[in-house]
């Protein structure tokens, strides 16, 4: 059941009426109940997989809990092996079947068919990683959650569920047990949100992806500005796909009075790769400090050390992204610019006569634009599967050669007259939003939107209901991030 | 978002309140909190605008630019309207403008307005008329009977076309206790319509859904929320009308084909789309000049009858007589009675045909009426219509209209009053 589909402009409302009208004690079996039909709306045999994991981690996080002190260590990590090698079975026994099929291939030059064709059920990374953190942080000291209704529906909360926000534990408990009454608050708030997020998701990231596709599809045809393009096109396809999500999943969750985290905060004013991680995904990119850079030793240790850690940090978050060998690159691409960007602040911090070139404005710019180009080029390997098509489109990128099309002089493709009126539209949309993009932010750092009298508000949502009902497209892509 | 609300449940009474004033108070603050909702305000808005669409029908307004896509297509721009409309008419009428025309124009005597002439007229009245008023008032002083009837009939329609628009509306749950078919020999014959699934009806008509075909094909959940919201909202039922004009105006503006479909279309390196809609086919605009003088009868569209009845297509005939057939057999199974009707036309276009092959025709509706014990009339038979009977060859005026609305409400009278 998507997002951006009627059956969940059906099954929400339900759900939510239901909610506010069952007496308090049946409302969170409801929602358990709920969660659990949305999950098996994809394949229902899933379900008894998620169910028993769910089962192993609230048994094992008592256990845990109750282990003595030195066997506590021994616990955790067998919680976490069970978790992760459920997760390795679905997520990547394919992909390390095919990598053995392609060594051996190298090394005997004999094609070997090899391939396990094991289904991947969705939302296993979200899940995994949220029994992860549970298992942590009671190893860490917290107290488990007593109840499995109330464990299996931190798990299985539908909003959630397949796409995060990956939620910590002890603040949703917090709110599960809270006895809410009725607000038109939620409403207000939870419904404007889902709005935005549809208008994200169904405006702009599907619109931007006939641009990209377009691209995608003979990469070489064009010329370097035109690949630039189309790296930008796809980083807003991006942001506006996941943070469409993302607003939606906060916007029903907050229809049931429950606050989840947000996940973005405006990425592409980042001003280094390290503030972009600090804004990007954010829910993930906490995770991965929690549970993967701190406990390897995080900056503690050595300058080489931290180095370490944080290219392995990276390495595996971008495994985790896929499992393929597009994402290990991405990964290890952003590894290695976090670790230039603290090289590099090293030796701006020794250059303190050039503070004020720092200090100043066209500075911060600058910095903006630079990192938004960087992670445009990651980008480029997150979404072309071929690693080595990927590097040749980052070279032409990158040495601007050639700077148009081959063969078709100080001509764009992309504005050929013959293409349907999608493609200027689209490349208006991406030229917009990069001139838009500081401003944007700005406003929206200002909250504008919430400050707006409520009339204009309203207006602005009615216009998007409609803009939504007219664009709505036939058959809407799958969020990018269903995927992972 | 806006600032957090205090619990509803939660208002109660400040204790300097009196015990009198408390509660209306209380009430009043509420409903001050209701209104204030976004919630509640977006929907105000939404409902606001949905009222407006339905007065001001702007993609009528629209027509004239040519950005309007096929539903707001002049000739059969009610088909969708009336399938939709909660109306359940017991008679419908099916053809051609052969019937609406007659219709027309008796009804506007009928009612006291002054004929109009002019393309305008014929376009958006005329082409797009629904109703029989004179019809109905005949049937009325007659039998006393007050029936409801639709006038389906279409320009230049083909008996397949009202195969069509009889199965649809009775998907539509909208089941006449009489259909009327107009027999004329251009709906089996017309050379500008050969093939059947070419014709703006069954480009309409064919993608339209309906309850009935949506519980035949055991329609998925998506569908099926769809159809109910399309029936609720109608601007949502009409959003990709609205996504059309959006979409060739922006089209029309860059100079880009509008869809990928256009642009497959266009010629191999070529700047020009090919235009979205032949201009002779744009409605004309509101303001043109009435015209309130009936012209004598040159027999205008007799041109048109001659290179459609030059070269016969056997093969077509056929096709379109099966779909009589099929009209026969769906009406049959419904429980619905049939009248099929031969259309009064001039002298000078009867000549136009081949005499053996109307014969031929006039046997073959014979034959499958007689299978389907379909009741068969025809007006010549009672009046006769002269050349002043008519418009120009074919549609019947005034005059004539009233003349084949006094044997059609006989018929009518008849056929539903025979159990």
């Amino acid at each position: 059941m998507l997002f951006n589909s009627f059956q969940y402009l059906l099954f929400l409302p339900l759900t939510v009426l239901l909610f506010w009208t069952l007496p308090v004690r049946w409302r969170l079996p409801m929602l358990l109940v709920a969660s659990y039909i949305f999950y098996a709306s994809w394949i229902p045999a899933f379900v008894l997989l998620i169910g028993a994991l769910t089962v192993f981690t609230w048994l094992w996080g008592k256990a845990l809990y109750a282990a003595a002190p030195e066997k506590k260590k021994l616990f955790l990590g067998i919680g976490i092996a069970v978790n992760l090698l459920t997760l390795g079975t679905f997520k990547y026994a394919n992909f390390a079947v095919s990598s053995l099929a392609g060594l051996v291939h190298m090394a005997t030059r004999q094609t070997a068919d090899w391939s396990v064709n094991i289904i991947l059920p969705l939302g296993i990374s979200f899940f995994v990683f949220e029994f992860i953190h549970y298992l942590f942080e009671i190893y860490r000291g917290n107290k488990p959650i007593d109840s499995f209704v109330l464990f299996a529906l931190f798990a299985a909360f539908f909003p959630t569920q397949i796409s995060g926000p990956i939620k910590r534990y002890p603040d949703f408990q917090a709110q599960m047990l809270e006895e809410k009454p009725l607000r038109l608050t939620y409403f207000d708030d939870g419904l404007s949100l889902i709005l935005i997020g549809l208008a994200k998701k169904l405006l702009l990231a599907d619109n931007l992806a006939v641009l990209v596709q377009m691209g995608l599809a003979s990469p070489f045809s064009y010329g370097a500005l035109e690949l630039w393009l189309f790296a930008y096109a796809f980083a807003f396809q991006i942001y506006f796909d996941f943070s469409g999500y993302t607003d939606i999943a906060r916007g029903s969750a907050m229809l049931f009075g429950y606050h989840i985290p947000t996940n973005f905060n405006m990425p592409y004013i980042a001003q280094n790769m390290a503030d972009f991680w600090h804004r990007w995904h954010i829910s993930l990119s906490t995770w991965l400090r929690d549970y993967l850079f701190i406990p390897m030793g995080g900056s503690r240790g050595s300058k080489w050390r931290t180095y370490r850690n944080l290219f392995w940090t990276m390495t595996l978050g971008g495994l985790w992204h896929g499992a393929s060998w597009n994402f290990v690159v991405w990964g290890v691409y952003h590894g290695l610019c976090l670790i230039a960007h603290r090289e590099f602040v090293g030796v701006k911090d020794k250059l303190t006569q050039l503070r004020f070139v720092f200090d100043c404005k066209l500075y911060r710019y600058a910095s903006i634009f630079i990192t938004f180009q960087a992670v445009c080029i990651g980008w480029v390997f997150f979404r072309v599967q071929d690693t080595s098509v990927a590097a040749n489109i980052v070279k032409r990128m990158v040495l601007l050669k050639p700077v148009f099309a081959p063969g078709e002089g100080h001509e764009f493709l992309v504005l050929k007259q013959s293409l349907p009126v999608i493609v200027p539209i689209t490349v208006t949309m991406v030229v917009v939003l990069l001139l838009l993009n500081l401003p944007l932010s700005r406003l929206n750092e200002l909250r504008a939107f919430q400050r707006l009298p409520v009339f204009f508000k309203a207006a602005y949502c009615a216009f998007l209901v409609l803009a939504l009902v007219t664009f709505l497209p036939d058959n809407s892509a799958p969020f990018i991030y269903f995927q992972f | 978002m806006s600032p957090p609300l205090t619990t509803l449940k939660a208002i109660k009474p400040c204790a300097s309140d009196t015990k009198s004033g408390a509660k209306p108070a209380a009430i009043r603050q509420r409903l001050g909190r209701i209104c204030r909702s976004l919630t509640v305000i977006t929907l105000v808005l939404l409902l606001s605008f949905e009222a407006a669409i339905d007065v001001f029908k702007p993609l009528k307004m629209l027509n004239f630019t040519g950005f309007t896509g096929m539903n707001q297509y002049y000739v059969v721009s009610k088909l969708p309207e009336f399938l939709s409309s909660s109306e359940h008419p017991d008679v419908i009428m099916t053809g051609s403008s052969l019937l609406l025309v007659p219709a027309v124009r008796c009804d506007e005597h009928m009612h006291g307005k002054k004929a109009r002439f002019d393309h305008y007229y014929y376009r958006n009245v005329i082409d797009s008329y629904l109703r029989a008023d004179y019809l109905q008032k005949l049937i009325r002083e007659r039998a006393g009977n007050h029936l409801i009837i639709a006038n389906l009939g279409t320009l230049a329609g083909m008996v397949s076309d009202q195969f069509l628009i009889f199965k649809k509306s009775l998907g539509s749950g909208k089941k006449p206790k009489l259909l009327i078919c107009d027999v004329a020999p251009r709906g089996f014959l017309d050379r500008n319509r050969k093939e059947y699934d070419k014709t703006p009806v069954y480009i309409v008509l064919a993608d339209y859904t309906c309850l009935g075909d949506l519980i035949k094909s055991k329609a998925d959940l998506n569908s099926i929320c769809v159809y109910a919201i399309g029936s609720l909202w109608r601007y949502f039922h009409d959003r990709a009308d609205y996504r059309t004009v959006v979409m060739r105006l922006l089209a029309h503006v860059s100079g880009h084909p509008a869809d990928m479909f256009t642009a497959s279309m266009a010629p191999k390196g070529g700047t020009s789309p090919p235009a979205e809609q032949p201009k002779s086919e744009i409605t004309a605009k509101a303001d043109d000049v009435p015209d309130y003088v009936e012209k004598p009868n040159t027999l205008s569209d007799i041109g048109g009858y001659e290179y459609m009845y030059q070269k016969v297509d056997r093969r077509q005939m056929k096709k379109q007589l099966e779909f009589l057939e099929q009209t026969l057999e769906l009406a049959q199974q419904s429980g619905v009675k049939v009248l099929l009707v031969k259309m009064p036309l001039t002298n000078e276009n009867k000549i136009l045909l081949d005499a053996d092959i109307s014969a031929d025709l006039n046997r073959q509706i014979d034959a499958i009426a007689a299978k389907y014990r379909a009741a068969v009339c025809d007006p010549s038979m009672e009046h006769d219509y002269s050349l002043a009977d008519f418009e120009d060859s074919s549609h019947m005026n005034r005059s004539g209209g009233e003349k084949f609305f006094d044997t059609l409400s006989k018929k009518i009278i008849a056929l539903l009053s025979d159990r």
